[in-house]
């Protein structure tokens, strides 16, 4: 049964267009796409239109997959995040417009600007599994763990960013790239499930 | 720059935080087919990609899951040429059912092999298109798909309502349909803003159960409306006559 198979299989009986492996790639990793989908866009709905999405184009395109560029996990997170990012920029463009041309804008409230709490990226981390990203989250400054949120979860550009934040862009971009960097280089320690 | 020298930038590019000539540098020499560069910006994938999954997991909808396999059972069905062909051919009661095939033997025998012939590559090109119009809509990145049920009594049709809101086509597949009774077809209705129905076309089923409709949506749709199939006597009626609908779903089509 298609269950029981690793990644690496089942991604090969998916080019082979193999249903029951697509079905169980989704089992196995439905839920972290999801909850990635649904953290950046905040909208039930549009997280599953993105889902099917993901695992639509995994279908689609599984014949140009190649192993050595990175796992199915991987890949469908790539996937998942550029797309509800994709997503989630088209909708902020609507709604600028919408806003230009002075017409209302029920959903511009709902998601707009974001009165998110600058750790709500924290306390969306839990489990032992991400512990250590946790720890490494926790390891930047306060500055640094939001504008890493805003740009990497929100899909904010660096302009909007410090815009929201009041900073100066070329402060932000620094801060983002160097906040990142520190991550990486948390979380490649050795002992911290480091991959080198 | 050496590839040492580009780990950072190769991590920052994973992260999508890199832009202007120095993602254009990176790219660039990543095409030239570097295998050190290519295998660092895979580590760093792997490493962006365990920073996105450090969010909880989130159990996803079944619906999503029947939507997913429906989608892909219908593409492999419409690859397969033979199959479609043959299923709809028996939903039109065509040119294989053995009265037109005597019909055509006459045909053949009076000389007509042209005409025949003729008949079998425009039906052969409709199913072409038919299919390949299909399988545009179901494989379009603006697809959306709507579930549709039959009534909770009686028989169980079930199946999905495939939209492409770029090129606006739209096309029903639904299984386990009865056919219409006697005098009667199907009609797919929708509803625009005020409530009023829309009629979208005759839905087309065939011996084993298998309903399918290929067709435009009409531009006056609610997208937050109903979509419903029904019995009626009069494929070119202008509302529904029927008491209730043998397949129904809500269309809740509020981003696209």
């Amino acid at each position: 049964m298609a269950e029981g198979r690793d990644d690496l299989t089942l991604m090969e009986l998916v080019a082979r267009r193999d249903a029951s492996a697509l079905d169980a790639l989704y089992l196995r990793h439905s839920s972290l796409v999801f909850a990635l989908c649904l953290r950046i866009l905040r909208n039930h709905a549009e997280a599953e239109e993105v889902l099917q999405e993901v695992f639509w184009e995994l279908w689609r395109s599984s014949g140009r997959y190649a192993a050595e560029r990175g796992s199915a996990r991987v890949y469908l997170v790539q996937l998942a995040r550029s797309r509800s990012l994709d997503r989630l920029r088209l909708r902020r463009r609507r709604e600028s417009l919408l806003a230009d041309a002075g017409g209302p804008s029920a959903v511009a409230s709902e998601l707009g600007g974001d009165g998110r709490a600058p750790n709500a990226l924290a306390a969306a981390l839990s489990g032992e599994e991400n512990r250590q990203v946790r720890a490494a989250m926790c390891e930047l400054s306060e500055a640094e763990r939001r504008a890493v949120t805003l740009s990497f979860f929100d899909g904010l550009s660096h302009a909007e960013i410090a815009a929201q934040l009041g900073e100066p862009l070329g402060t932000v971009k620094t801060r983002i790239r160097r906040a990142l960097l520190r991550l990486r280089g948390l979380l490649m320690t050795p002992g911290n499930g480091g991959v080198r | 720059m050496t590839c040492e020298e580009r780990r950072d930038a190769l991590f920052l590019l994973a992260a999508d935080e890199l832009d202007g000539a120095e993602r254009d540098e990176l790219r660039a020499h990543l095409a030239e087919g570097c295998p050190q560069c290519l295998g660092a910006l895979a580590e760093a994938q792997a490493l962006v990609a365990r920073l996105a999954s450090g969010i909880e997991p989130v159990t996803a909808p079944e619906s999503v899951r029947r939507a997913l396999a429906a989608r892909v059972a219908l593409e492999t069905r419409l690859a397969e040429p033979q199959a479609l062909d043959a299923a709809t051919r028996r939903a039109r009661g065509g040119w294989a059912r053995p009265a037109l095939a005597a019909g055509i033997a006459a045909l053949l025998a009076g000389g007509a092999t042209v005409l025949v012939t003729q008949i079998r590559v425009r039906s052969a090109e409709r199913d072409a298109r038919t299919r390949q119009a299909a399988l545009d809509v179901i494989g379009s990145p603006y697809m959306r798909a709507i579930e549709l049920s039959g009534p909770a009594l009686g028989f169980q049709g079930h199946g999905h309502l495939y939209w492409d809101y770029h090129s606006g086509g739209c096309y029903l597949r639904a299984t386990a349909m009865r056919a219409p009774d006697a005098g009667k077809v199907y009609v797919l209705w929708f509803t625009d803003a005020d409530g009023a129905p829309l009629r979208a076309g005759v839905v087309e089923v065939s011996s084993d159960g298998e309903a399918q409709l290929l067709t435009e949506m009409p531009r006056e749709i609610d997208v937050t409306g109903e979509v419903a199939v029904t019995a009626e006597a009069d494929p070119h009626a202008e509302r529904p006559t029927a008491d209730a609908a043998v397949l129904h779903g809500e269309l809740q089509l509020l981003h696209f």
